[in-house]
């Protein structure tokens, strides 16, 4: 009848539930040993609602918390105890020990407390003597008096009200709050060790920053992904801008007066000389005029004569070319001039660099770096994202093959446990049953070889 | 010594007339204690009303006071707690010599026969009235007290609750309550009675197959390190039977008369255990690796 046999034949504990009886509580001990006792279980702060901090049963609730013991006692010595009573009295007894040990528990405490704000005290009251010149121990004259007091204010405001808050009634909060007068750092510290620590939710933000490195390729990341490649595949890059006023005229106009001062080493001017854009204005101004010999000759003319009185302005000119002169209308005049000289066949045009030479100024050749730089970034992006983007269908494929597979497994547990059951209820196993179970196992193995077929895909891969 | 009837009566009369006059002292203890506590509550209202007129000399000395009052009611404390443990240990040395008698009872052959209902109060009775171990401060718990295992010398003593390994079946074994009859030093075996005693099975087992039951329950809230944690895997003895089973400890008693509540490991629930079912410390025991297994 034991449950232990009946467990050996059929399982059996379990039809034997009806514990209420049997259940190793105690019946005969009332709940009155939890409330009285755990009111004092802990020193002062968490024990707010209480009268008294203090673990302690009063006598006058004999009656209810230890009636048996009440009653004993009130008997005389010639009412002996009956061994019925033992157990009764056995566990008021030990409800009485377990409250005097937490009581002696707490009076150590406080007793702890009270010597330790006293050391802290005293070596405050030593590091202020030496300000203070010895702060009276044996006399507070009355401004040394009005001078703790503001001190104990000041220290004391912000933290007094959390005090009262936190604790209304507690006989001991008064002793935490008056020490916080005499001492601010204790007050901090008995504060914090009363108030629940903040929660530490620093692992929480960490794994949520985390989380989304880890987590399943989706379709709006492969979605994200092309959309990155067909935003760098087709822009193209910005077009070069013709030079801006700045360069073409200021620079041409220094330009300009370099050469002057060149061919004038008397001249002594380093700023642009205003007759120099002056020239430049009208060589601007035939520059669109240059149609026809008859200009180009005075263009020629005035350049022997007035701007540029070399001897062999045809060579300057050539020079200039190689230099690097190219700003827009010198490179027109440049252009007219190649022109002619090739047409005149004072030179090949073989012996000349060639006329769109990419790295004829500084800016667009720097321009022109960038832009190579660029192109070669970009294709490297595209073949990059390509490649990740082939990596995330595979992996969604696998994805894919891993949720079949996990529901296959949903469904191999589920058999085994129908297959247990039936065991257990001596049921023969059907066809059917045994079929489903061999399909579910076949599938089971075909996903997996699939799934390990599939190239390593990254971090989800295992 | 052969403990007769009669001299264990007279030894218990003694006991019980020791302890009534242990419980009038106790009251009288208490009594002080309140007195104690009353004017420790005085002085710490007294305090609570002062700080903001008072300056730091007068609450230090209200701090002296207040110590003074603590330590006085510590002494008062520490004689009631010295009075109560000699009342409770009075207690506990009747049940030891009844516990005697019974052992001697069945030695000279004359076995009660007690049926089931009756086994099953009387396992949650001794469970009930198991020695509390309430430790002073910075005690350790003794070994067989709650989870505090034996030592590995300890040898259980005749009459001593049990836990012991035995073959019911061709290949089924099983954790039953049991209790020692004696120790074979000669073999290192325990000879061991099945508390079922339907079963009339006389067990002799080595020392590994018999793990001692707790001598004493700790109190959870002065030994709580003497209990198990929460999680902890344990053999524990189910409901209504005299088997033990691995179960996962799911709450701890709140006080000391309170049970442990336990899940126990079974196959036959969705989720792998039973619902909670509720365990005294007496029949919780650390588990044996590789063993046990229901």
């Amino acid at each position: 009848m034991l449950g232990k046999r009946m467990h050996h034949n059929n399982k059996g504990r379990l039809a034997s539930k009806g514990h209420e009886n049997g259940k190793p509580a105690s019946p005969g001990l009332s709940p009155y040993n939890k409330p009285t006792k755990i009111q004092g279980v802990v020193s002062a702060g968490k024990t707010k609602t209480e009268m008294s901090p203090i673990p302690y049963i009063r006598q006058r609730d004999n009656a209810t918390t230890l009636p048996r013991l009440t009653a004993v006692a009130a008997r005389s010595a010639d009412e002996a105890i009956g061994m019925d009573e033992l157990d009764a009295l056995q566990s008021e007894l030990e409800t009485l020990l377990c409250n005097t040990a937490l009581r002696i528990r707490y009076f150590q405490g406080e007793i702890e407390s009270i010597d330790t704000n006293e050391s802290k005290r005293e070596k405050k009251n030593k590091a202020a003597g030496k300000q203070l010149q010895y702060p009276g121990k044996r006399k507070f004259t009355d401004d040394k008096l009005g001078k703790t007091k503001d001190y104990t204010k000041l220290s004391n405001q912000p933290k007094v009200p959390k005090f009262k808050n936190y604790s209304n009634s507690s006989a001991t909060s008064n002793i935490y709050s008056n020490d916080a007068g005499f001492n601010s750092d204790n007050s901090v510290k008995l504060e914090m060790s009363q108030l629940a620590l903040p929660k530490n939710n620093i692992p929480y933000k960490f794994w949520n920053s985390v989380e989304p490195y880890c987590a399943p390729v989706s379709m709006d990341d492969i979605k994200f992904l092309e959309s990155l490649l067909a935003q760098s595949s087709n822009t193209t890059l910005p077009p070069i801008p013709p030079l801006g006023r700045h360069y073409s005229e200021v620079w041409a106009d220094e330009h300009l007066s370099e050469d002057q001062n060149a061919s004038n080493p008397n001249k002594k001017s380093s700023g642009v000389s205003p007759d120099a854009s002056s020239i430049r204005k009208k060589l601007e101004k035939s520059d669109n005029m240059i149609t026809g010999p008859l200009t180009q000759r005075l263009v020629s003319a005035l350049m022997e004569e007035n701007v540029i009185p070399y001897e062999v302005p045809d060579i300057k000119l050539k020079q200039s070319t190689n230099t690097k002169n190219s700003y827009k209308n010198s490179l027109t005049l440049e252009k007219c001039l190649r022109k002619e000289l090739v047409d005149q066949g004072i030179l090949d045009p073989e012996d000349l660099p060639p006329l769109t030479n990419a790295a004829d100024d500084e800016i667009l050749a720097e321009i022109k770096k960038c832009q190579t730089e660029l192109t070669a970034v970009r294709k490297e992006n595209c073949k990059n994202l390509k490649n990740l983007i082939g990596l995330c269908k595979q992996e969604m494929i696998r994805l894919n093959l891993k949720k079949q597979l996990d529901q296959v497994d949903l469904e191999c547990i589920d058999i085994y446990k129908k297959m247990v059951a039936a065991k257990q209820k001596k049921r023969p196993i059907t066809k059917k049953e045994k079929d489903d179970a061999w399909r579910a196992i076949n599938e089971q193995i075909r996903l997996n070889k699939e799934i390990n077929a599939l190239p390593l895909t990254g971090p989800n891969s295992s | 010594m052969p403990l007769t009837a009669d001299v264990a009566a007279q030894q218990v009369q003694e006991r019980l007339r020791s302890l009534h006059r242990l419980i009038y002292d106790i009251e009288g203890e208490r009594g002080r204690n309140e007195q104690c506590i009353e004017s420790i509550l005085r002085a710490e209202k007294a305090a609570e009303c002062s700080p903001s007129t008072d300056d730091s000399s007068g609450s230090s000395h209200q701090q002296m006071q207040l110590k003074s009052l603590y330590k006085a009611g510590l002494s008062a404390a520490e004689q009631e707690e010295r009075v109560l443990r000699t009342a409770l240990s009075r207690i506990y040395e009747i049940r030891a010599i009844k516990n005697e008698r019974r052992i001697q009872a069945r030695h000279a052959g004359n076995k009660e026969t007690i049926g089931c209902g009756a086994l099953m109060k009387m396992l949650l009775s001794a469970a009930q009235t198991l020695p509390l171990h309430v430790g002073r401060v910075g005690e350790r718990a003794p070994q067989l007290c709650g989870a505090v295992p034996a030592d590995p010398g300890h040898i259980a003593r005749p009459g001593d609750a049990v836990a012991a390994l035995v073959r019911v079946s061709e290949k089924e074994e099983n954790w039953i309550l049991a209790e020692v009859v004696s120790w074979l030093p000669a073999q290192g075996k325990y000879e061991v009675d099945d508390i079922d005693e339907e079963q009339k099975n006389r067990h002799v087992l080595s020392k590994r197959r018999v793990v001692p039951l707790p001598l004493m329950r700790a109190d959870p809230r002065t030994d709580e390190q003497a209990l198990f944690p929460k999680g902890a895997v344990v053999m524990a003895l189910y409901p209504q039977t005299t088997c033990f089973y691995r179960a996962v400890v799911n709450r701890l008693p709140s006080s000391a008369a309170d049970p442990y509540e336990v899940l126990f490991e079974d196959s036959s629930y969705a989720d792998g255990y039973s619902p909670p079912e509720r365990v005294a410390q007496r029949y919780v025991i650390a588990i044996k690796e590789g063993k046990g297994r229901t």
